[in-house]
């Protein structure tokens, strides 16, 4: 008995100092992000799962720094919001989690010319987005945005 | 099988997977001696506690909610833990009272001082756990790891004295054991399970956690040893396998892990009768 | 015949037992010698189980002093509670819980040595439930569950045992071999406290009696079935009422 308590005990061990070793590395290293086919976009989230995808834009909202200048295309809900200081109409794709009872969106320009509300589908339609992927500070606030964005 | 092996390249998922791990195998460890002393409901109790903590720390604009909820929950823990000595208010009594009293203020208080814009979001994570597991910063994950393996650490060092107490306080404690100090430890290693395991399945399903592990490995095993062992290996299985198929599809990640765990049970309930 | 002066292992003083709202018992004081098998008996609500708790340390007294020889340190009585509903549906080994008696041994080590799984191993082989060692303890009858919550005891203690009614519930050829056990474990040197509700039997088995409730007597059997509450009664029991 006691030495089953030793070998547990040097499992869980080594499975501490394994996990820590693996999360040091992590740290250390660029954060890679996993490519994608060669077709021009960095961070495909059309190809993952529901929860993957709002993990995922949780990470680019939170740490943006990692996703700056990465060509991004995304697959979400469609939304406009007017920006309070200039007044200007923003337009965002939003991800819901599973229970849908939270959302995060990021904000998307489009390359060309596009009129609203005639290029744009109806509020709440899917959209899927594809751009550059930069942020701004504002105080405190980082403000993520999809530059020079194709819709589909 | 290749997509999971794609998804194990994000860290985030890395960390969940490491997290959910230790949090299963904590809870499950646990989940054996709060059952026998028939304490199943105090998951469920100090985890609305828990929530009525992280409603206090929003009101207070305390930046990190830690410092609120894990006091006021060990407190809560030891409260609760003891009151089987007090002949005015029965243990499944008081869980029940206190349980819903923090809850209630809990929402009052969001809603009286809401923090964010999204008060019905915040108060559905909480309770259901949504996507908190995938979302976890790496200082979260260090807290995590350093406390279960206080908390593991402590359960190997007092396996003995916690089974003797478990098995019969009063023996125990005329033998010179100090019972008391045993029910605070389990108490407050009660507490702060909860409070990491609230990220993993949420409020609501944080008694599926301590429970299901411990009642489907007493139907198959006859040692307190074997049933411990047992318990925490199907706890962290069924965790590993909820965590990996709402990575997979688009289920919620809580649910996804009582459902592993539920179905384990019915498997372990089968096995009983054939074996 | 050389009589050698036995050892007083307990010396119980003009003790008052009770809670906050009012003693039970007043005045109350015995002795208890090395080698004694002692039957506490008396109704339901006397103080019976208060003064087993008192005498185990768990309860303090209300008034008086209870004296023990230096050979019986705080924790070497061995006890033998009754079961509560929790333990009986437990699942563990029986080895685990008679392992479990020796937990005041280990000190501030955290697990059990060589010696303590002997002395485990002894106290099943004393009680003949060595074949039972790996058995749940939830699928025992209650006559051996009793044994192995002996076995516990034992570990616990070697000098002195406390018995709180260890036949409640068994069956009568189960209780009549338990007896003989307890007599037995009584004639290898073992000192025996037994509460019990089986006035007759406590009177067959123990070599003094301590009777509790309205009125005290305590003294050796012989001087129980003499006198006046004896007779009343052992008189009650004989009748069949």
């Amino acid at each position: 008995m006691k030495r089953i308590r030793m070998i547990l005990f040097a499992l869980i061990c080594t499975c501490l100092i394994t996990m820590n070793g693996a999360c040091r590395k992590t740290t250390v290293q660029n954060v890679s992000i996993p490519e994608n086919n060669g077709s021009g976009v960095d961070v495909d989230l059309t190809d993952l799962s529901g929860n993957m995808v709002y993990a995922q834009v949780y990470d680019m909202v939170t740490s943006p720094e990692k996703y700056r200048r990465k060509t991004v295309k995304m697959r979400g809900l469609f939304a406009t919001r007017t920006d309070e200081k200039t007044g200007e109409l923003q337009y965002g794709c939003v991800i819901q989690d599973a229970l849908a009872c939270c959302a995060q969106g990021i904000q998307f320009i489009p390359a060309e010319e596009m009129r609203y509300p005639d290029d744009f589908p109806a509020m709440g339609d899917e959209i899927t987005v594809t751009g550059e992927f930069d942020f701004t500070m504002d105080g405190n606030v980082i403000n993520c945005i999809l530059k020079g964005a194709e819709t589909e | 099988m290749e997509r999971l092996f794609t998804y194990l390249q994000y860290p985030f998922v890395r960390y969940a997977l490491i997290v959910g791990v230790l949090i299963a195998l904590c809870s499950s460890l646990l989940g054996v001696t709060l059952v026998l002393k028939r304490f199943s409901f105090i998951g469920d109790g100090l985890s609305h506690v828990a929530f009525g903590g992280i409603a206090i720390a929003g009101v207070l604009n305390v930046s990190n909610d830690m410092l609120v909820v894990l006091p006021v929950t060990v407190i809560s823990a030891v409260l609760l833990l003891r009151t089987g000595q007090n002949k005015k208010i029965r243990g499944d009594a008081a869980i029940a009272m206190i349980s819903v009293a923090a809850l209630a203020f809990g929402y009052l208080l969001m809603n009286m001082f809401p923090t964010s814009s999204n008060l019905s979001g915040d108060v559905c994570s909480t309770l259901f756990g949504s996507t908190s597991i995938l979302t976890l910063s790496i200082r979260e994950v260090w807290l995590c790891i350093v406390l279960a393996a206080a908390v593991l650490a402590m359960y190997v060092l007092y396996y003995n004295r916690i089974f003797a107490v478990t098995f019969d306080e009063s023996f125990a404690q005329a033998c010179g054991t100090k019972a008391d100090r045993y029910n605070l430890l389990i108490a407050v290693i009660t507490a702060v399970i909860i409070v990491l395991a609230m990220n993993l399945v949420g409020s609501l399903l944080c008694s599926a956690l301590i429970i299901f592990p411990a009642l489907s490995a007493m139907r198959l095993y006859h040692s307190f040893r074997n049933v411990t062992i047992a318990s925490a290996v199907l706890g962290v299985v069924s965790a590993l396998a909820g965590l990996i198929l709402a990575i997979l599809t688009d289920l919620p990640v809580g649910s996804a892990i009582v459902a592993v765990q539920v179905l384990v049970f019915g498997i372990c309930c089968i096995l009983e009768k054939h074996i | 015949m050389t009589k050698t002066k036995k050892e007083t292992l307990l010396d119980v003083k003009d003790v008052s037992l009770g809670y906050e709202d009012g003693a039970i018992i007043e005045h109350l004081s015995f002795t208890v010698q090395a080698g004694d098998y002692l039957c506490i008996v008396g109704e339901n609500g006397s103080g019976k189980t208060t003064l087993m708790k008192t005498l185990l340390g768990l309860q303090e007294p209300l008034a008086g002093t209870i004296e023990r020889s230096a050979a019986l340190k705080d924790n070497a009585i061995g006890w033998l509670p009754q079961q509560t509903v929790v333990q009986r549906d437990f699942p563990a080994s029986v080895r685990e819980i008679v392992l479990s008696g020796c937990l005041n041994r280990t000190g501030r080590y955290p697990f059990y040595r060589k010696e303590e799984k002997e002395r485990a191993d002894r106290a099943m082989a004393r009680l003949g439930i060595t074949h039972l060692k790996d058995r749940c303890y939830r699928e025992l009858s209650g006559g051996q569950q009793q044994r192995v919550l002996l076995a516990r005891a034992l570990c616990a203690a070697e000098q002195v045992l406390l018995l709180d009614e260890p036949v409640t519930g068994l069956d009568p050829k189960v209780s009549m071999e338990l007896y003989e056990m307890i007599r037995q474990l009584n004639r290898s040197g073992i000192t025996i406290i037994m509460i019990s509700h089986d006035i007759a039997s406590a009177v067959q088995e123990a070599t003094h009696i301590l009777h509790i409730g309205q009125n005290i007597f305590f003294g050796t059997k012989e001087a129980y079935t003499n006198s006046r509450m004896g007779k009343y009664f052992l008189g009650t029991e004989e009748s069949g009422e």
